[in-house]
């Protein structure tokens, strides 16, 4: 139908963007691909080609391998954590009321306020939790103080200090700044599951949590799903957070040091190998791609309609 | 645009020993990726980027004592790393330079991040002159390597500033030229003196009728009384690791057994960190650990966080270099006196001797346009006037002989300069190279002296992990090796 | 947000009641709360078409879910309260007593923090740039979304998921060589260029999320706009894009905040240019600051920091409020197949 407005439409809605992306986001990309197969040290107009010494070099890097590693369990423990809290959270304040059918009381309230971390510079978040983990006057020595213990004595060397916990302490900054955004999705989500689905469940003798395994989550599976990859994805090029809170991943006897820190402090603060941190770059992008298409097969569900 | 995880860049360490430590990372990666592209880009054509480079050549006209490069106006343009307190002893200076060259117009930049200089190296417009500190300070072995810095040999052989009869390099104390030597070539002028120190509160001592301690054995038994009186000893920065081993360990070691120790471990020599000087300080070291003498906490603390600790008597002793007066100055309580000492030695022949580094860096450029007006900033830099107003400024001491003889500034001031000659009497120091030259290899025996300190590693253990990292980078090609 | 195309296979669920029909997007849930509880619109799940069960459950355990509700809420506010509280308070205050309550009211340093610290103009270079920003994301991602969703045409299953997998790159490995074509366009330490880069990089996310929204558009009203006469322009801004508006709403706000916390694009392309940095963004100001605590500049220079980043916090937080029960509402018809 009206073929030939079509393509008009087409050509200049779609056009625009493209060029813009093509420029800005695409060349950088490419050529972001094409240095790691350099050795450019940053100051010099020209590079000299390495095919893929810097490949090779990667694969022998212990320390590399390390970042590897925590970026693996923060890929475990952040999106579990975040998803599992914002699911518990949103099915709160969207059927927490009396009964098991209302909305809590003051679920507005608890939806401005719950999104609010996300609003805060994630610099200013690690920040504030290097201040909340302080030995001295710190918010969790202050807690522990108050059951008679202090926080050096519960982690010797303090969560940020400690190369055993530290990684898990980002991890919690991280869990805490993202938790309202993946709330506030999923209930979103959740308000799009009729009632009688709810109301006939609880007929039928289902408590909250029966109803939640088989009503709620079936329904907004694809936005968890979606959120998982979208969370996962952050979470493997995730910077400033742990920069902030380990001094760009050496804190702790780099207990913390993730891809994107090494990747860092090889570009800049070891005699500037940008050659060999595209290399990695490019191993994070080619990585992130994978986890992406691995999250999504392993999570794949039927689409249920209602 | 992802909501969440906006990645953003963070403080880096203070890795270099000669810079003075801040926290300016996130700054510094900004600067430091403003490094322009490829030239293999498709794009390149390289419109000048930042600001404009150096102006038209200012030489040309006759050398001359007073004007030994040969200035004839013209424009200076240079950038200098500010921190935040503004640079206010370079307006001497500048007006210095103004007097004897009335038709000189020079023009100094003040930046946090230096590293915004990188395109203009990339582009070849490079400014006349810079002073690299600050997180996003270039990397000036990569600059070298491509031949992009001036020597600066004929600032040295000039007549000084005040004193015709003698050359610039004669007006300075030792250390400088060996400071600013890279790869065979002088490139660098490094103007002020960051010497490390064991600090404590004179009044404090006094109060509890202690002695200042000059052996190790001393330090050890007064660190016992005073962790009965309830203070802890000994506190220091757990979070930038360079401290307590600029601070402790390269001392500690060289006061065994002697600078060479220094010398073979930068020169990569095998099993060079496995010498007995280097046990033995590891040893000593552990002792702090074992006896407890450690403020706990310093794991987590930064550098200011363990000064206002130190601050607060919580400690006695810290390891910070001759800018913590400077640093602190608002926090300091009344009745406090800083006093810097020498780091104790086992042997109280090196008793005095201390990490010396001249620090703060001033480069040329190979490709700047006034390279004459450079030198001679620089020359009126170096003057006692100069030297003195810094150090009025700034509580800090530079290299220019003799030129804080009789200034009385703080008693802070003053103990640092007593300390700096004292040392200079043993003996020159001769810095200790490899974390510039291998910056990886020390981040990681720096994480092992920090294991050592605060964790449970053990002196074998720390030990094998520094032979373990000097190995290899030994053995990594891709790494360009430096020897001293 | 709907999953992107052709992944995933729709089953109709064992549904026990019936109706349950999609209802047009435009219309706003009603939030009217059964039962009639007290609180704020849109709180509740909307009521479905049907008729309202009045039976009344016996209340089980209402109080159990504030009881942890709340402790979360504690979590998120006292780190604000902890802000807030620092801004006013002099640096050994904060080093010493972090937790403690300031001495005195200093509410002179917020004067201060965006007069000497410069945060006004930090201010005032955000707003231009995220409206930019934000303005240009909406358009191109509109644009090209409505196409994604209505108009395939061979290739823009490729291209949809080119855009896509650009979500996915991490922005380190572009950085280095995004400056120097900034620079080759003349664009570098310039807002315009800061909006055009912003814009390139937000548009994955926009157009995914816009191109799920789309697809849920009822083709009706579109078919009988044609039938009508009207042409693809017509139908799109006449129709469409009205009909778009929550979907719009909450990408906008996802934009503004995303672009307004932004921080490695303009430290990378819009370094420091004079002495009081006054081509710098709030992110970048901000960052500054916390790193200039160093230096002990003043007695309340880390205050100074917390003022700008209250500063800073306010006006998202209000469009926030403000918007929320649009974002949500923009979240959830897109929910609805």
């Amino acid at each position: 139908m009206h073929l030939r407005g079509r393509w008009w439409l087409i050509l200049t809605f779609i056009t625009p963007g493209l060029v813009l992306y093509s420029v800005f986001v695409l060349s950088s990309f490419a050529q972001g691909v094409q240095i790691s197969f350099t050795n450019w040290t940053g100051y010099t107009p020209t590079l000299e080609y390495v095919g893929l010494d810097n490949y090779v070099r990667m694969a022998k890097d212990g320390a590399w391998w390390r970042a590897v590693s925590h970026n693996a369990v923060l890929l475990v423990i952040i999106p579990v954590v975040t998803l599992g809290l914002a699911l518990g959270l949103a099915t709160l304040i969207t059927r927490g009321g009396s009964g098991t059918l209302r909305a809590v009381r003051g679920a507005g309230a608890y939806r401005v306020l719950f999104f609010f971390p996300q609003v805060v510079p994630v610099v200013i978040i690690g920040i504030m939790f290097s201040y909340v983990y302080a030995s001295r006057g710190g918010l969790l020595d202050g807690l522990l103080r108050l059951v008679g213990t202090d926080v050096l004595s519960v982690v010797p060397n303090g969560p940020l200090g400690n190369p055993r916990t530290i990684l898990l302490a980002i991890a919690l900054a991280a869990v805490w700044s993202s938790v309202g955004f993946y709330m506030v999705l999923f209930l979103s989500a959740m308000s799009g599951v009729p009632q009688e689905l709810y109301e006939a469940a609880s007929l039928d003798g289902a408590g909250r949590l029966r109803s939640f395994a088989h009503v709620t989550l079936p329904l907004i599976w694809s936005h968890a799903q979606t959120a998982l990859i979208y969370l996962a994805i952050g979470t493997m090029d995730s910077y400033a957070l742990v920069a902030v809170m380990s001094m760009t991943g050496t804190a702790a006897d780099s207990g913390a040091d993730v891809m994107s820190t090494y990747l860092y402090r090889t570009a800049f603060s070891f005699n500037s190998q940008f050659g060999y941190a595209s290399a990695m770059g490019t191993v994070m992008m080619l990585g992130s791609v994978a986890l992406a298409l691995v999250t999504f097969r392993l999570t794949k569900r039927e689409e249920l309609e209602y | 645009m992802s909501v969440e995880n906006c990645p953003t860049p963070v403080p880096s360490s203070h890795s270099s020993s000669f810079h003075r430590p801040t926290r300016r990372g996130l700054l510094g990666l900004a600067g430091a990726l403003g490094a322009a592209g490829l030239s293999a880009c498709a794009t390149s054509g390289a419109p000048g980027a930042g600001a404009a480079a150096g102006s038209s050549d200012g030489g040309g006209a006759e050398t001359s004592p007073e004007n030994p490069f040969g200035i004839a106006g013209g424009e200076l343009k240079a950038f200098v790393f500010d921190g935040g307190g503004g640079v206010p002893h370079l307006d001497l200076t500048e007006k210095l330079l103004e007097e004897k060259h009335p038709d000189l117009a020079a023009d100094i930049v003040r930046t946090e991040d230096l590293s915004t200089l990188q395109p203009q190296f990339v582009n070849g417009t490079p400014p006349d002159l810079f002073q690299n500190s600050g997180a996003g300070a270039l990397d000036i072995t990569s600059l070298v390597a491509n031949s992009q810095l001036a020597s600066l040999e004929d600032l040295m052989a000039a007549p000084s500033w005040d004193d015709p009869e003698i050359t610039v390099e004669e007006s300075l104390n030792p250390g400088v030229r060996e400071a600013g030597t890279v790869d065979g070539t002088l490139v660098g002028l490094n103007t002020v003196q960051y010497a490390w120190a064991l600090w404590h509160d004179a009044a404090l001592l006094e109060e509890k009728g202690w002695e200042a301690p000059t052996t190790w054995d001393e330090l050890m038994s007064l660190s016992a009384e005073i962790k009965d009186e309830g203070i802890f000893p000994f506190a220091f920065t757990g979070q930038h690791a360079n401290y307590p081993e600029e601070g402790l360990l390269q001392p500690l070691v060289a006061k065994i057994g002697g600078q060479e120790v220094w010398k073979s471990i930068d020169n990569l020599e095998e099993g060079a960190w496995q010498q007995d000087a280097v046990r033995e300080a590891a040893e000593a070291l552990l002792q702090l650990r074992t006896d407890e003498l450690i403020l706990p906490g310093v794991a987590q603390m930064t550098h200011i966080q363990s000064q206002t600790a130190w601050l607060n008597h919580e400690a006695m002793f810290i390891p910070v270099g001759a800018w913590l007066e400077n640093e602190m100055k608002s926090a300091i309580p009344e009745g406090f006196r800083m006093t810097a000492a020498a780091l104790p030695s086992p042997d109280p022949a090196l008793a005095d001797l201390t990490p010396n580094n001249p620090g703060s860096g001033w480069y040329v450029p190979e490709g700047a346009a006034n390279a004459p007006a450079a030198l001679e900033f620089l020359r009126a830099m170096l003057s006692k006037e100069s030297a003195r107003n810094y150090a009025e400024l700034s509580n800090s001491v530079t290299m220019v002989a003799g030129a804080h003889e009789d200034q009385q500034l703080s008693e802070a001031f003053t103990t640092v300069t007593e300390m700096i000659e004292r040392s200079n009497a043993v003996e020159p120091w001769q810095v200790v190279k490899y974390p510039t030259w291998y910056p990886a290899m020390a981040e990681e025996t720096r994480a092992a002296l920090i294991s050592l300190l605060l964790d449970d590693l053990d002196v074998d253990g720390f030990l094998s992990r520094c032979q373990k990292a000097a190995d290899r980078t030994a053995a990594d090609d891709a790494i360009a090796k430096q020897t001293r | 947000m709907t999953p992107s195309p052709a992944t995933s296979s729709t089953t109709h669920a064992p549904s026990r009641s019936e109706g349950a029909s999609s209802r047009p997007p435009g219309s706003a849930p009603d939030g009217r709360a059964p039962d009639g509880s007290a609180s704020a619109p849109a709180s509740a799940s909307p009521s479905a078409d049907g008729p309202r069960r009045p039976r009344r459950r016996r209340p089980r355990g209402s109080g159990l879910p504030h009881l942890m509700l709340v402790p979360w809420a504690l979590v998120v506010l006292v780190p604000l309260v902890w802000i807030l509280a620092s801004s006013l308070k002099t640096n050994e205050e904060i080093y010493n007593d972090p937790f403690g309550l300031p001495g005195e009211l200093r509410l002179g340093v917020y004067v201060d923090a965006w007069r000497q610290a410069n945060i006004g103009a930090f201010f005032t270079n955000t707003v231009i740039v995220v409206s930019g920003g934000v303005v240009l994301t909406m358009l191109l991602s509109v644009m090209t979304a409505y196409v994604m969703a209505r108009y395939p045409f061979p290739g823009s299953r490729a291209l949809y998921w080119l855009y896509l997998v650009g979500m996915t790159f991490p922005v380190f490995l572009a950085i280095v060589p995004l400056v120097r074509i900034v620079q080759a366009l003349g664009l570098f330490a310039s807002n315009l260029g800061l909006v055009l880069v912003y814009a390139a990089f937000s548009l994955p996310f926009s157009i995914f999320f816009l191109t799920g929204f789309f697809r849920t558009l009822p083709k009706e009203l579109a078919e009988a706009a044609f039938l009508d006469g009207a042409g693809h322009f017509g139908v799109f801004f006449r129709i469409m894009l009205p009909l778009a508006r929550p979907g719009l709403i909450s990408i906008g706000v996802f934009n503004v905040l995303g672009q307004w916390n932004q921080f490695l694009l303009p430290q990378v392309l819009n370094p420091q240019q004079d002495e009081e940095r006054s081509n710098f963004v709030l992110s970048q100001g901000l960052a500054a600051l916390a790193l200039g605590e160093n230096y002990e500049t003043s007695p309340t220079s880390m205050a100074q920091l917390f003022a700008g980043l209250i500063i800073s916090l306010l006006p998202v937080l209000i469009v926030y409020v403000l918007f929320q029960r649009q974002v949500q509402e923009g979240l959830s018809a897109g929910a609805l197949k």
